[in-house]
């Protein structure tokens, strides 16, 4: 299946390297597996949504889904 | 006395055309102080009996056509807790005294480091190892004397909090670190309080209000589970364009909560990334 998957900040920069941020991934896929295929250090996601509903990490999108993933922040 | 003061506050008062064109009381910081000493009150005192009257006290005029008297009203009677006195709590604390919140608890152990210059607006060049809380303590009462303002110099700890918070009606959450910042969530869950939550890292930032039985911090961090105590900030550092629209939008909540004007971001999380100009709400 393809997914877009966009992100804010670090998480944003993970995806930009890698040129294009729609990527066929197996459809057994869950966010977690996307997130650790995509070579994004878990710990700097503190949320996700799959076309705008937050859900947890274990979600399974379908083809054709919009991935964000909030970048863990906690600076004063 | 009730009487006495209303009638000296009308005789103080200068007619003046109101945000919506009518005509308007309103009272000078000269003449607040004036009544001030002729009936023994303190700035605060003689503010809510002007509000009170329906008399504005000048420098909250720009505020009226937003908040109304009423609102205004609120905001004096109210005391917040400002929790960390950083990039966002510094600014918080300068909004929350011009908008008139008229009581502040401000907390933090810390002094001012010269890597605090770009952003902590409390900060310049001669205050370097200063205590946060006792510049924070001089700017809010240099900004407005009407604020009654008490001082914590210490960290927030399972020992203290519940004492810390307990005669506030509000806390804001401005502070740098996660196993801190659940605390306070704790805290005011049993104070039953909201909590004004803002956080930043580099280019990016979240703002979200959280009323007891929320827990939106649990979402968002993972409760007790995280085993990280900073997000990516401790890579990406903090900008002072991004502290400022936090602790901007922080003061904002601040205001609506206290006021009962707009809707405060309740279970929603607004999160901005400058670096793109984007924003997003994610429901909590």
């Amino acid at each position: 299946m393809k997914v877009m998957v966009k992100g804010f900040g670090a998480v944003r920069k993970y995806i930009e390297e890698k040129g294009n941020n729609i990527f066929e991934v197996d459809d057994s896929f869950s966010v977690r597996d996307i997130i650790k295929h995509l070579k994004i250090n878990p710990d700097l996601v503190a949320l996700v949504t799959v076309n705008g509903d937050r859900v947890s990490k274990d979600f399974h999108p379908r083809d054709g889904d919009e991935i964000f993933l909030l970048n863990m922040v906690s600076g004063g | 006395m009730e009487k006495a003061i209303v009638n000296k506050l009308k005789k103080s008062s200068t007619i003046i055309s109101g945000p919506d064109g009518n005509p308007l009381a309103v009272l000078s910081l000269s003449e607040r102080d004036r009544l001030c000493r002729h009936f023994r009150l303190s700035p605060r005192e003689v503010e809510l009996h002007s509000l009170e009257a329906g008399i504005v006290p000048l420098r909250y005029l720009k505020n009226i056509g937003s908040l109304g008297i009423e609102g205004e009203r609120r905001l004096l009677s109210s005391k917040v807790a400002v929790v960390g006195l950083g990039g966002l709590g510094g600014l918080l604390v300068e909004l929350l005294a011009r908008a008139g919140v008229g009581g502040m608890l401000i907390v933090d152990g810390d002094r001012f480091a010269e890597d605090n210059l770009n952003r902590q607006i409390l900060l310049h060049e001669n205050g370097i190892n200063l205590v946060k809380a006792r510049l924070a303590e001089k700017r809010v009462r240099d900004i407005n004397s009407a604020i009654e303002v008490e001082r914590w110099e210490g960290f927030v700890s399972e020992e203290n909090a519940l004492r810390l918070f307990s005669s506030v009606n509000l806390v804001c959450d401005a502070l740098d670190n996660i196993s801190s910042r659940l605390l306070l969530q704790s805290t005011c869950e049993q104070l039953n309080i909201p909590l004004v939550h803002g956080a930043v890292a580099g280019f990016s930032g979240q703002v979200t209000s959280i009323f007891p039985g929320d827990a939106s911090l649990s979402i968002i961090y993972g409760d007790k589970g995280v085993t990280i105590e900073r997000g990516v900030e401790a890579q990406e550092g903090n900008l002072p364009g991004t502290v400022g629209m936090v602790a901007s939008l922080q003061a904002q909540e601040v205001i609506k909560i206290l006021t009962g004007k707009g809707a405060a971001l309740q279970r929603k999380l607004l999160v901005i990334d400058t670096e793109r100009g984007e924003i997003r709400h994610i429901n909590l």
